[in-house]
Order: structure tokens, then sequence, then C-alpha cells
């Protein structure tokens, strides 16, 4: 044990005492400065806007509480940018692949919309999970949150998020090249084919007018992708927040829309959606070579337990194993979402794709 | 005897070709027709070997663009069938581009 010599003692009880003065200041200037915005006509606290329970874009019920929740946030960005937004996610507990990605992409959309202008805050989700996802795809820092740690979950740590506005797979194929081992060499082809499909529709089409939230902005021509891995299954989602496959069927393909008419189909987004897929696979006419959405659905058709879905705007449009189905729903996405499942493991079993 | 003059998509332009236009991205359909289709084209009257396996994730807007375009700047699908040999281990590849070189598909999809 080592003494110190009385002058060592006087030093630090000094060095101690100016620790305190400095931190009592520190604190009264914090009250203070809170004691001001308090009575500061001028400050408006937060608006806080809670997060739905699920990040889910394709369960009916669940998508229509995200929309709500995303068209608040719109709001909130058009109308009152000068507040802080505060996104509470405390009540958030599970986030699914393609609601996350939209939440993602919005919310990217809408602070570059203000130019970084507007204060956004959040509140974390009390579930461990779905806090480790935040953290992982970057939503906290979009939220000047701070950091909770690097994510150690194993269904989180796979996440990935990619975001670009060019026709370029340097961006994507890391992440798909990843799994190289546990799928068949085809699949990773055509997943890489189908995500230059999907950039190139977004690219040429998918801002082509203006969307309909009552934003007017069209400097953004952005597409986002997300990965992950989870149950042994790969998901590759895309998305693009344009105008939608419906809006752009009857500018770029008229004479699908008549098509439709003479041959009685309602006009319904399900329906464009199919038709533009359609028409995309026989324009070759080749298995597993379909042309623009054509392309992006024949990514899975001869893959066991392989799911592709084109939403966009209030429909859809699932291949399952090479059974399709179709359908709307009563919100719209207000973009196109793609969405690609794949097993892992078994899929590099399946020689043919 | 000429020289036949081979190109591979993956080792001489990139692998990850993707997009149409010369405005989508660094690799595309476009891109690679005009720097390296064309002036393989026009050296010699031979046979132009493209080696299509390597590139990853060949999509249909590339491959329009890249080999259709050929016949919008002018060169006759005939001989261009002819002379250009196109190798992938994929044949449906292979029939594809064929088919955009001798009916020209309207481009984009959405």
């Amino acid at each position: 044990m080592k003494y110190l010599s009385s002058d060592d003692r006087e030093r630090h009880k000094r060095k101690l005492n100016r620790l305190v003065r400095t931190l009592a200041k520190l604190t009264r200037a914090r009250r203070s400065h809170k004691r001001q915005k308090l009575h500061d006509p001028n400050h408006l606290p937060a608006l806080r806007i809670y997060a739905p329970q699920a990040i889910d874009a394709y369960n009916h019920g669940r998508r229509s509480e995200l929309a709500t929740f995303l068209a608040a946030l719109r709001e909130h960005f058009r109308d009152t940018p000068d507040r802080t937004l505060l996104i509470d996610f405390s009540r958030t507990k599970q986030f699914v692949a393609s609601g996350t990605l939209l939440l993602y992409a919005e919310l990217t959309r809408l602070i570059e919309y203000r130019h970084n202008s507007v204060k956004v805050r959040c509140t974390a989700p009390a579930n461990d999970r779905a806090s480790q996802v935040l953290e992982q795809i970057g939503v906290y820092n979009l939220c000047s949150h701070r950091s909770h740690g690097t994510p150690t979950r194993h269904d989180v740590v796979h996440w990935r998020v990619a975001r670009g506005h060019l026709v370029d797979n340097t961006i994507c194929a890391p992440v798909i090249e990843a799994f190289e081992g546990q799928l068949a060499t085809p699949l990773v082809d055509g997943l890489l084919g189908g995500l230059a499909e999907a950039m190139a529709n977004a690219v040429h089409h998918a801002y082509d007018g203006a969307r309909d939230d009552g934003l007017n902005y069209t400097d953004m021509r952005d597409w986002w992708m997300f990965s992950q891995k989870k149950d042994g299954h790969l998901s590759v989602v895309f998305c693009d927040l344009g105008i939608g496959i419906p809006a752009t069927l009857p500018i770029k393909r008229p004479w699908l829309i008549k098509q439709m008419e003479k041959f009685g189909l309602p006009v319904n987004d399900a329906n464009c959606i199919r038709e533009a897929i359609n028409e995309g696979r026989s324009q070759t006419g080749l298995p597993g070579r379909g042309h623009g959405l054509g392309n992006i659905i024949d990514v899975v058709e001869k893959v066991h337990h392989g799911t592709a879905i084109v939403s966009s705007n209030r429909g859809y449009y699932r291949s399952k194993e090479g059974t399709a189905s179709l359908d709307n729903y009563r919100d719209s996405l207000m973009g196109t979402l793609i969405y690609w499942d794949v097993p892992l493991q078994e899929a590099s079993l399946v020689s043919e794709v | 005897m000429e020289q036949q003059i081979v190109i591979s998509i993956a080792k001489d332009f990139g692998r990850y070709p993707a997009g149409r236009y010369l405005a989508d991205g660094p690799y595309s359909g476009q891109a690679f027709r005009e720097k390296l289709l064309v002036p393989a084209l026009n050296r010699s009257n031979g046979a132009v070997c493209i080696e299509l396996d390597g590139a990853r994730g060949l999509a249909s807007s590339f491959l329009e663009e890249a080999f259709g375009g050929l016949v919008r700047e002018g060169f006759d699908p005939q001989t261009l069938l002819e002379r250009l040999q196109l190798q992938s281990d994929d044949p449906t590849l292979v029939q594809e581009i064929k088919e955009y070189i001798s009916s020209q598909s309207s481009a984009g999809s959405h």
C-alpha cells in the first residue's frame, strides 16, 4: 500500500473539488436549459408517433396499421417539420422483412425530403430482438439514437440493407454471394438477375410521375434492398417508392389495359401486376428466362419451397412453387415491393432452377 | 485466315453486368455494346466469340440492349447470327440473345 504525501493529498483533493464544481455547474446549466425550453413560447414538444406492434406489409390487418403509421410519418414531415419527431417503438415486438424495408426506405426518403432538417428521435422497443433489428439495419442511426451495442442474436446479425439509384449489381452481389455454398449456382445467378430487373424497373419506370403521397417530392429515384437469413431460408426484399406498377402500366403498356377490358377483367392493381408479369414471361417463351417482371417471378419457379411476391400499391401477385395467386389489399404500399424467399442448404441440392 | 476475336463478359467487361443504358450504371448493355461489341465487329469480318459464363445475373434488359441494340445500330441480324458465337453452359441464355437479335423486343417491363 502506497501512502501519499500531504502535498499529493492536497493536490488530489483540489482536483476532486474542481470536478465536483464542474459537475454541479453542468447540472445547473442543464436544468436552466430545460426551464428555458419549458417557458419558451416558440418551443414545441416532440410529436410522438407510435409504431405498430408488428411491422408487416403482407398480413391484411398489420398492413393497415403499417400504412397508417407511415402516413402519419409523412404527414409530420409535410406539415410540422419544425417539430421534433419521436418515433415510439416501445410497443413494437416484430419486424417482418418486407415491412421493415418499407419503413426504412420511407424514413430515409422523408429525412432527405426535408434535407436532414427534421429532428428525428426514437424510443427503443422493449423487445430485445426488435431493438437489435433497429440497431442492425441502421434505424437507430437515422434517429440519432444511442447505440445499444453490436447485435448478437443469430436471427438478427444476418440482416443486411443496401440502397442505390443505379442499375448496379456490384452493390447487391456481396449480399447474395455470401450464401454461395448454400444456394445452387443458377439460383444465385437468378436472384442477381431478378435484382437487376428490379433495379432497371425502378430506375426506368417507377419514378415517372409524382407519388400520390401529397409531398410532391420527385428528386429521389432510389431503390432499397434487404436480405435476411432466418429459419434456414434466405429472404431478399427489394423496394422502390415510386408510383407503382398499376400507375405505370397505362402509360407504358396501354395495350395490356385494353386487353384486360376486352376480356372483362377488372382493371385493379393485382390484375395489372399479373398482366405485366405474364407479358414479360411470354416475351422470351424460354423456361426461367422471362423478361422484366416475368424474370423476377421465374427466379423461384422451380425452387422447392421457393416463393416470389410482387406487390405494388394495393395489389400483389404471389408465386409459390409454380402456383400463382393474387389479390388486393385495402391499403396501398405507395410503391413496389419484390420479395424472394428460398431455402438454404436444401436449395444447393437443386440442380436446375 | 482471320484470327477469331474472343470477348469474355466477366473478364473483359464486368462480373455483374446490369442495366440498359449508359445512365443506368457502369456495366450497362449499351456500355458493353459500344465499348466491346461494336469495335470487335468492326475490326474484322470474322467471327466474334462471346463468353457468357462467369458473368452473374445476366438480365433481359442488359442482353436486349447489348445484342438487340446492334440491330438498331444498323447491323444485319442474319450476319450477326452468323458471326457471333455465343458460348454458355445455359442454352436458354444463348437462345434468348438470338431472339433479341432476330426480333427486337420492346424495352422495359414495368
